[in-house]
């Protein structure tokens, strides 16, 4: 009886409700998200009673008791109804211990079972889709299709469009920091206070999207998704090698506005993309991929399968929300609890990570390095041939020794070996260029460092195998020059030896009378790896020569056995040894190799950078409730669910190649939607989806998915990140004033006052006092350290306080040291990807402006820098001196207080300090701590 | 300047509730779970939304027993087998071959049985089992709730402590201490809610065991120090009357800019810049420890001949004192004594004893210090490691990290003094009865400061994350 007259009262509101018509998007869909999904959702185990409520399916199916829980058109009969509304704690759904659903709620239920439960896809997992802009009442307000559809979300609501526009001042500094993260150059603010045209602006604006400025800011913004830092955090915080040069790649791509798909592309797999030459290098593109590498990890893992397991939740998790908006690393231990996202799109993505190797590589500087050195090859081909040699078929050592297990015989010269750098390039080749120009007969089947110069650098490795006995054998040769073991990716030990002692190892330097000899007349040896604690996990070997010595590896064995293999056991081609073979018609070919070899040690030496590689080419299992120790079903790798699924993927390697292509893909709305809605945010402060990292079931829906869609079909279509960005800033919308109106949430709504963010207020203080210093790229300054700073891995050396006068940019992020000034304004920590900042407002901001060796610095430096300009009046200096922080000419009252409070700080100067320098300073640092230097308006 | 921000702009841009705002919209009548603390009476609006979300799940919370924690962090990891957990099998197989199957090891050089070198007494009514490393704490025996069975996930320091500290075995996830400001706020307008004081050891994983993660930044840990500047960029680099005439140009020019832009959050910056100046004034007193009688300075160890106790007696004494003004979470690191932490890999024996000299009398003093002011019912007492340590040797002296059973122990804030809970094989290498993990250790310190764990939630990468992620169930029998 009680449970009928709730459902009588519930009955009453729905008819009140039933005026706005149900929107299963915004009505519905989040209360069985929220409500519902946790155990009737799209988490197949942890499923009950059979009943999920994510599909139509699945929901209008008949249960167990009979009845179905929704009969479309048919409320009476749909069993969630009775459920919701019932009184009886052990019949009430959610279950006791969670909150009943509020009337509302189930009247929304209801009205939309009574309309036929219609269920659509949820909206992030729609196709784009490009609507003409709307018409909007008010003509005379829109600049732009933008615009028109912004407007019409006020005009939807009832409402007109922004008031007002803000004045050309503020709209000046608005668009320089947003474009740039600087203040606006005095003479720029001069000429738009003398002419605040739109074609001023527009030059403007033009002049701050060429300027390599633009990447430093825009570079920032990536930076934040790929949780950029240049050390690895836990214990002694080790140091990322060359992470820099992925900053500088960043920003390099945002300045040459490189466009969208082929940078994203290239942050996947630009190692296996086109090259592409850029920063000084043949070819750039593979530096984008140290966007899988930059998260923390810690050395000396007891489990070092987990710990390869943590580090791919880590990559997964960026990517995820970074590229596509999705929360896939929800699904490591279950099916998505919201989002049509199963754990096997995990797996399949983990599996790509598990083909992938972290590679310290060799990029070349010098674009006819690969050339000459092919050229090279081809030489050592043609004498070879000219002499009469022909390959030599080798008896395999496993034929002859039972129970060892035959890893790699560089047969082939290690075609399945990936190399970087120039050194290996010759591997293969059946002669050898000795050191005095004569060619000689090389091993054949060697994977060689040495076969053209022992000059020359390079890496080359191994693809990936399983660990399948205790003891790997290497047969080598070799001096001044470094081979390797890496289980499971695991690459700490070059920074701690801990649990992997042996693993990395130096061939030592070559003594006087050994480095007389050709490398071919050295003697063989083997070294041998014990992998007792590393049974079934995967491996591979690394060989790295950085020029000035040599390796070269005939073969890789695996046994039981500590003892290597007889060395008769190993190969029986029995070339080994230095016969000069050649005749006089190889001469010519010889005089080839030979200009080839001095060219390439003419070219300038390649750099290290960090990037992706692929080592090898299978599938994972899904791991069970996220062990990496129990094993489900084998997932193709890279396919994800609801990007492209295909019964017969033809995965090549790790799949990134692939996985970069969907992404990419025109046609896909993920990746265009999340750009889209990110550059939005950072120029609105706002997004269009609120929740710019997740657009999944938790996240927010957009407020105009037309707008989104229409800027998201743009970059889909090939525009630029500059060309957005311009169109975006040249609205009507961009340069709107703030409204006093209290807007419903789906109206637009323009910029409020907003704070700047952690970089842009602390280079705004280098550029207004004259400090800061323009240089693009490099190296980064070492961090400020503060006595607070504390602990392991504290660098020996603190940096400069003010940064050397460098943008912020630039300075060290180190995970164990971020620094303080940044972390008061909301730097985020370097976690995982953040696409919406913080904005605080708390008093350690003030604190860091008033009492900072950072803000007291600065402002000395520009005390002095105005005081030796003594011929000017202190009114035109204080006039500098607005314009360089607020952007605007004081006004009549400001210019009095601020010359009274010179006079009275020149009073307060004790002894013989310079009275202007330290006045002036003051002045400085109270103009730093005011709201307006740190707002913009 | 009086315009109500637009609740749009919840998350939209800075416009902040100020703190009348906020409390207007709250409605009265909001206790513990009060909104955050000094860095944050005047939170932003995106923040106080998220707070506001908080309290409405805050609606049910129990009944707190707890207004503020110290953490004792015992870096490195003490030996469970040498301080709280007696094993007599250790002496009657010390040398010899370990009988139980041992797992994998951070230093993979496994020795024999090893006993302790210390001897194990009873103490108080309880009848508590201490080992002679503390003959102090031995003293408030019956303020202990010893729990024998604890285990971590994860054999490296900082994997374990950044379990220990967030709930999570990775770095940038919220540290305890800034769920507990986010979560409970401050009482304090003039002081961080989350303090940590620096002992000269940050534990291994560095500042990031205090970091705020994805919370708010302003729930990180400040670090405070006890000698030399307490706390960074709180203390004026300029002489009081310089400071007071720019404060007064940057009232004026803020003024003309406040009214201008009629910005919420312009008004609330302004706010908090007064707010730092009285900021200034409330450091310096907090940390001077001159005020306090002889007899307490001489009950902590202020005058001990061990400089590393000195240095543990200031911290506690410091942390004594940020309780009375009610900061809601202190963390304590260890002092760099000769052996540096807790982390005996060889040479136990000097090296525990040399930690628990630096500790134990200052520990007993906070103790009975906050008891006599009356302050020990209201304040929870944590001290834990990461881990523990293994009973068999390292080497031939020491012992290697063991995560698979080890000693915790409570006090006060409502925490069963005088109880032992679950315990570790004969050997004490495993936990057996009544294991524990981590996540259970936290969500007992939240049970008894008011909070159930399951409902402090922050929205964040698609979930709502928690300190206990998805585990924790409350530690029933260290509720007193």
């Amino acid at each position: 009886m009680r449970c009928r007259l709730a459902i009588a009262l519930l009955s009453a509101s729905t008819a009140a409700d039933a005026a706005h018509a149900v929107d299963f998007d915004r009505d519905v869909r989040p209360v069985l998200a929220a409500r519902c999904f946790s155990c009737h959702g799209p988490d197949a185990d942890a499923r009950k009673a059979g009943l999920r409520f994510d599909t139509f399916e699945g929901a209008t199916a008949v249960l167990k008791s009979g009845n179905r829980a929704i009969v479309p058109g048919d409320p009476g009969s749909s069993e969630i109804l009775r459920r919701v509304a019932a009184r009886a704690l052990d019949d009430r759904m959610p279950p006791e211990g969670h909150e009943p659903l509020t009337a509302a709620e189930i009247a929304a239920v209801r009205a939309w079972i009574d309309a036929g439960a219609e269920f659509t896809a949820p909206w992030a997992f729609r196709s784009l889709e490009a609507t003409v802009a709307p018409s909007v009442r008010d003509g005379a307000w829109p600049r732009s299709d933008i615009d028109r559809f912004v407007l019409a979300t006020r005009e939807a609501s009832g409402l007109a469009a922004p008031a007002r526009d803000i004045d050309p001042a503020a709209l000046l500094r608005r668009a320089s920091f947003d474009l740039t993260g600087l203040p606006p150059s005095e003479s720029d603010v001069r000429a738009f206070a003398a002419d605040p045209s739109d074609a001023n602006f527009a030059a403007f604006v033009d002049r701050a999207l060429a300027s390599p400025a633009f990447g430093e800011r825009w570079g920032r913004h990536w930076l934040d998704l790929a949780r950029y830092a240049e050390t690895l955090a836990h214990e002694f915080d080790y140091e990322i090698p060359e992470a820099w040069r992925y900053r500088d790649y960043v920003i390099d791509a945002f300045n040459r506005d490189l466009p969208p798909a082929r940078f994203v592309a290239e942050q996947i797999a630009g190692d296996l993309l086109e090259p592409r030459s850029a920063l000084g290098l043949a070819n750039a593109a593979p530096l984008g991929t140290a966007y899988w590498f930059l998260g923390p990890a810690t050395h000396a893992p007891v489990d070092v399968r987990l710990d390869e397991a943590d580090r791919i939740a880590g990559s997964i998790d960026v990517v995820g929300r970074s590229l596509l908006g999705m929360t896939i690393a929800c699904a490591r231990c279950h099916d998505h609890k919201f989002d049509p996202i199963p754990a096997r799109d995990f797996y399949a993505l983990a599996g790509t990570l598990r083909n992938t190797r972290r590679v310290e590589t060799f990029l070349d500087t010098d674009a006819r390095a690969a050339t000459l050195a092919a050229e090279a090859r081809t030489a050592l081909e043609d004498a070879a041939a000219v002499a009469g040699l022909s390959q030599q078929i080798r008896s395999l050592a496993s034929d002859a020794a039972p129970g060892m297990v035959r890893v790699d015989d560089a047969a082939d010269g290690g075609a399945a070996w990936s190399r970087a750098g120039q050194a290996f390039g010759a591997s293969g080749a059946l002669l050898a260029c000795a050191a005095d120009g004569t060619l000689r007969l090389a091993e054949s089947g060697t994977i060689d460092s040495a076969r053209l110069d022992t000059q020359l650098v390079g890496s080359a490795r191994s693809p990936a195998f399983g660990v399948s006995k205790r003891f790997l054998h290497v047969r080598l040769r070799g001096a001044s020059s470094w081979v390797r073991v890496l289980i499971d990716n695991y690459w700490l030990d070059a920074n701690n030896g801990l649990l992997f002692e042996g693993m990395r190892r130096r061939l030592g330097d070559a003594d006087a009378a050994q480095a007389a000899r050709d490398p071919r007349e050295w003697d063989w040896r083997v070294e041998t790896f014990d992998l007792l604690r590393f049974p079934g996990e995967r491996a591979y070997l690394e060989l790295v020569d950085e020029g000035g010595g040599w390796v070269e590896v005939d073969a890789v064995l695996a046994s039981d056995e500590a003892q290597p293999p007889a060395s008769e056991l190993w190969d029986v081609d029995g070339t080994a040894g230095a016969v000069d073979l050649i005749a006089p018609a190889a001469e010519s070919a010889r005089a080839k190799v030979v200009a080839a070899r001095d060219a390439l040690r003419g070219c300038t030496p390649p750099i290290r950078a960090l990037v992706a590689e692929d080592s090898g080419g299978f599938d994972e299992p899904v791991h069970l409730r996220g062990s990496p120790r129990a094993y489900g079903d084998l997932v193709p790798r890279g396919e994800l669910s609801f990007l492209a699924p295909r019964a017969n993927p033809g995965i090549v390697g790790s799949g990134r190649l692939r996985l970069a292509a969907e992404v990419t893909s025109p046609d896909q709305p993920y990746l265009w939607r999340t750009l889209a809605n990110r550059i939005w945010l950072k120029l609105f402060g706002r997004g269009i989806v609120e929740t710019p990292d997740d657009f999944g079931q938790l996240g927010a829906a957009p407020w105009s998915q037309a707008l989104l869609d229409h800027l998201a079909t743009k970059l889909a279509r090939g525009a630029t990140f500059k060309e957005l960005i311009r169109e975006i800033v040249l609205t009507r919308a961009y340069r709107a004033a703030a409204d006093d109106d209290s807007l419903p949430p789906a109206a637009w709504s323009p910029l409020a006052v907003r704070r700047l963010d952690a970089e842009a207020i602390r280079d705004a203080m280098l550029a207004a006092s004259g400090r800061l210093d323009a240089t693009v790229g490099g190296p980064s300054v070492a961090a400020r350290l503060t006595e607070h700073m504390q602990g392991r891995g504290r660098p020996g050396h603190s940096g400069p306080v003010d940064g050397a006068g460098r943008r912020s940019v630039y300075i060290a992020v180190r995970r164990n040291f971020l620094d303080p000034f940044m972390q008061a304004f909301d730097q985020p920590v370097p976690a995982t990807t953040c696409g919406k900042r913080h904005t605080s407002n708390v008093p350690a901001q003030a604190l860091a402006l008033l009492n900072s060796e950072l803000a007291h610095e600065i402002a000395a430096f520009w005390g002095k820098r105005l005081a030796a300009q003594s011929e000017r009046s202190d009114d035109a200096r204080i006039e500098s001196m607005w314009i360089a922080a607020f952007a605007r000419a004081p006004r009549a009252d400001e210019r009095a207080a601020a010359s009274e409070f010179l006079v009275s700080e020149r009073a307060a100067v004790q002894g013989d300090a310079d009275r202007d320098a330290a006045a002036y300073a003051a002045l400085a640092h109270t103009l730093f701590s005011t709201k307006e230097f740190v707002f913009l308006r | 300047m009086t315009h109500h921000p637009s609740h749009h702009c919840g998350r939209f841009q800075p416009a902040p509730l100020t703190r009348r705002a906020a409390l207007r919209s709250i409605g009265g009548g909001f206790g513990a779970l009060a909104f955050a603390g000094l860095f944050g009476r005047t939170a932003s609006a995106d923040d106080a939304a998220a707070m506001l979300g908080e309290r409405a799940l805050g609606a049910n919370h129990l009944p707190a027993r707890a207004r503020s924690v110290i953490f004792l962090y015992m870096d490195g990891g003490p030996s469970q087998v040498d301080t709280f957990d007696p094993k007599p099998k250790l002496i009657e197989y010390n040398g010899k071959p370990f009988p139980l199957k041992a797992a994998p090891t951070q230093f993979n050089n496994n020795g024999n049985t090893l006993a302790s070198p210390w001897k194990f007494r009873q103490y108080g009514e309880s009848g508590l089992w201490v080992s002679d490393l503390f003959p102090h704490i031995a003293g408030v025996a019956d303020d202990l709730c010893v729990i024998r069975s604890m285990t971590s996930d994860f054999s490296e320091h900082t994997n374990a402590n950044y379990l220990l500290h967030t709930g999570a075995g990775i770095p940038g996830r919220p540290s305890m201490g800034a769920w507990c400001s986010y979560g409970l706020g401050d009482e304090n307008d003039n002081l961080p809610g989350f303090v940590v004081i620096e002992g000269g050891l940050i534990p291994p994983g560095g500042l990031d065991c205090f970091t705020a993660g994805f919370l708010p930044a302003r729930h990180q840990g400040s670090v405070m120090r006890p000698q030399g500047q307490a706390i960074a960029d709180a203390t004026p680099r300029e002489a009081l009357d310089a400071q007071a005439r720019k404060r007064q140009l940057i009232a004026r020019l803020d003024s003309a800019f406040a009214h201008e832009t009629e910005s919420e959050a312009v008004e609330s910056a302004i706010k908090n810049h007064e707010l730092a100046y009285r900021m200034q004034a409330a450091v310096p007193e907090l940390a001077s420890l001159d005020g306090e009688s002889k007899e307490t300075k001489d009950l902590y160890g202020f005058e001990s001949p061990d400089p590393h106790t000195r240095t543990f007696a200031r911290e506690c004494c410091l942390a004594r004192r940020l309780v009375e003004r009610g900061v809601r979470f202190i963390e304590l690191t260890c002092p760099r004594t000769m052996h540096d932490r807790w982390d005996q890999h060889s040479d136990l024996k000097a090296g525990h004893e040399s930690n628990a000299h630096a500790v134990d009398q200052p520990i007993a003093a906070l103790i009975r210090d906050l008891k006599r002011r009356g302050l020990l019912e209201s304040t929870l007492v944590v001290w834990s490691a990461e881990f523990g340590r293994t009973p068999f040797a390292q080497g031939s002296n020491g012992r290697d990290h063991n995560p698979f059973g080890f000693t915790a122990w409570m006090a006060g804030g409502g925490a069963k003094g005088g109880t032992v809970i679950g315990a570790t094989d004969e050997f004490g290498y495993r936990a057996v009865e009544s294991p524990y993990r981590i996540h259970d250790l936290h969500a007992t310190m939240l049970h008894l400061m008011g909070v159930d764990h399951r409902r402090l939630t922050f929205r964040f990468g698609g979930r709502d994350m928690r300190l206990t992620d998805v585990h924790g169930n409350v530690i029933a029998g260290a509720i007193g």
